[in-house]
């Protein structure tokens, strides 16, 4: 009997000492794989081929063009007002500027106006003020230069007034529309650029423009209104 | 050892007691010992644990060092050959000695290629310690970076890398070109001064600044478009017969057949910020003035591809989601005014009207990137 015990004591310790020695072996190989892993990481990065090239730009500031009355004056100056018709000088001339703080800006003109009253609107370009121009507006002299090519883009038959054409556009879907109402669409030609030298003042860049009104005897002064609007993009 | 009556009674109970019968003492004893066993097995593991752990920081600590070391290697016009490697990226660098670095490459973390000359060409290229570079700048190949000061709407040029072989045979390398946006001033010194641009404007930066690499100059016309909604197309290079291409996923490949050791073959890439949207809609140039277009053809089964209207653009700019070329405020107008067969209108009857009702969004896309973007990183990886 004591035999069996004393070999069942050898059998359990013959087992744990297995087990340790199980233990052992697995940390062990714990340990070596870990190593050998963190040894092929970098190994194997290295031989994998990546290349690459980079460069770097910049997106310019997009500066806004707008419009003033005159020589940079504010453009609630740009009056149109009462016009008096029945005088003897059959022309109006009020002066206006495009500018904006970037140099070289390529834009269009835009006039846009109703026809109830049959005046004739033209734009000229304009010098800068100078002393002993043609035109005298807000205080400051201009010299008239040539005229801005450029036509209506929905002028009707009689040359007065506008087809239906952009109807959809301004109006939309309302259809008891005059048709002085109905605005005739004028645009320059060519595209128009800002002058690559700064104004006077040294901070925008400026080109001036003469709007030119004018009538016949067939106009009379009747209190009719119109709507006039100057556009550049 | 004498066993008394108690433990051979025990010793027959063998079907449940596994041990020998002891008596209760014993048994305490016995499990006592179990316990700071066990206590002692965890400080043994505690211990080999911290040691091995050690190790391990060590380890990492000087694979790090040696991946990062900066061996600053100058050499002047020798080739550098790294063994192992297939290929090198290179950019043509300024003659004269002039500085062949982008005006904004302050901001970038990487340094100046390696000069490297090939049959009396000059270059900057990546080497087996250098695998990030910057782009050399010339007159040439430049993202108006060279000395002009940014881009904007209206805006094209080109940018052109070589694959400087280093072996015979067939050669294969997977291109992969990425824009990315930052925010940050324009007085900005360094990378820490930029921060990425949001999601929406970087959406919107992949859909407007373009990366082609074809253009016909005679026609203003663009082939080969590169971004996540192109699709799949072929080219081939005049330079000895390199092949380029994209596949429907999106993968870029460049591959020659018979590849010369240490020879430089080009690749150009013709990037592009359309001014309007018509460049993206039209065929030709009746309706948009002077301005180029980017697919002048329509989709083709079976053949390159290469100037064809990719089939799903059209769908992807009427996304609601993740949508890379427009920006709207109210999403229910954007969704009822911009439409699949608006914009395919738009490219077989052009309606200047309608035309106008769908540029709107394109152009305060522009207006969101001016203002929400200031620089524009180009990356080109290969593998």
């Amino acid at each position: 009997m004591s035999q069996s015990a004393e070999e069942q004591q050898e059998h359990r310790k013959q087992k744990k000492d297995w087990k340790q020695e199980r233990r052992k072996r697995r940390a062990i190989w714990a340990v070596v794989s870990a190593a050998l892993a963190l040894l092929a990481v970098p190994v194997l990065a290295w031989l994998y081929m990546q290349r690459s090239m980079e460069t770097i730009t910049e997106i310019k500031k997009p500066e806004i063009l707008s419009i003033k009355a005159g020589d940079m004056q504010d453009i609630e100056q740009l009056e149109l007002g009462t016009i008096d018709v029945s005088g003897d000088q059959k022309t109006k001339d009020v002066v206006f500027c495009v500018y904006s703080a970037e140099k070289g800006k390529k834009y269009d003109l835009q006039l846009a106006h109703t026809t109830n009253i049959g005046f004739t609107y033209s734009i000229y370009k304009a010098s800068s003020p100078i002393e002993g121009g043609d035109v005298t507006y807000l205080g400051k002299q201009y010299k008239k230069g040539e005229l801005l090519p450029g036509g209506y883009l929905n002028l009707a038959a009689d040359g007065k007034h506008a087809t239906n054409a952009y109807h959809n556009n301004t109006y939309g879907e309302y259809n008891n529309v005059q048709q002085a109402a109905e605005p005739l669409y004028w645009k320059s030609k060519e595209q128009e650029t800002l002058s690559n030298k700064k104004d006077e003042r040294e901070e925008f860049y400026v080109n001036y423009y003469i709007l030119h009104i004018s009538w016949d005897e067939t106009v009379q002064n009747n209190k009719e209104t119109d709507m006039i609007y100057l556009m550049a993009g | 050892m004498m066993l008394t009556e108690e433990q051979k009674r025990g010793e027959r109970m063998q079907g449940k007691k596994k041990k020998e019968g002891l008596t209760s003492e014993e048994y305490r004893q016995q499990a006592r010992d179990e316990i700071s066993k066990v206590k002692n097995e965890w400080k043994v593991f505690l211990r080999t644990g911290i040691i091995m752990s050690a190790a391990l920081i060590v380890i990492i600590i000087a694979c790090v060092a040696w991946f990062v070391s900066n061996n600053k290697v100058t050499i002047s016009t020798t080739r550098v050959q790294s063994a192992g490697s297939e290929f090198e990226l290179a950019a043509a660098s300024k003659p004269n000695s002039e500085t062949s670095a982008g005006v904004y490459d302050k901001l970038l973390d990487v340094p100046q290629g390696t000069k490297s000359s090939i049959k009396n060409q000059n270059f900057l290229a990546t080497d087996g310690s250098h695998t990030s570079i910057t782009w050399a700048i010339t007159d040439d190949s430049n993202m108006n970076n060279n000395t002009e000061v940014g881009i904007e709407p209206g805006a094209s040029g080109k940018m052109t890398f070589y694959i400087i072989s280093h072996k015979e045979g067939a050669l294969s390398v997977t291109l992969d070109l990425t824009l990315t946006g930052y925010t940050g001033e324009e007085t900005a010194a360094t990378s820490s001064n930029l921060q990425k641009a949001n999601q929406r404007a970087q959406q919107l930066l992949e859909g407007h600044v373009l990366l082609f690499v074809g253009y016909d100059s005679d026609a203003r016309s663009y082939k080969g478009w590169i971004s996540q909604d192109a699709g799949p197309w072929s080219m081939t290079l005049d330079s000895e017969k390199a092949v380029l291409s994209r596949d429907e996923n999106g993968k870029l490949t460049w591959s020659v057949q018979n590849a010369k050791k240490d020879t430089a073959y080009p690749v150009t890439l013709y990037w592009v910020w359309p001014e309007i949207l018509g460049s993206y809609l039209v065929k030709d140039q009746s309706s948009i003035g002077k301005r180029p277009i980017l697919f002048p053809e329509d989709w083709n089964d079976g053949s390159s591809h290469l100037t064809e209207l990719p089939k799903t653009l059209f769908k992807a700019m009427c996304s609601l989601n993740d949508n890379r070329y427009f920006y709207w405020k109210e999403s229910e107008e954007f969704a009822g005014t911009v439409t699949e067969g608006k914009l395919n209108q738009m490219r077989t009857d052009f309606n200047p009207v309608m035309y106008g009702t769908l540029a709107v969004y394109y152009n305060q896309a522009d207006e969101y990137l001016g203002s929400n973007v200031r620089f524009i990183k180009l990356k080109l990886d290969a593998q």
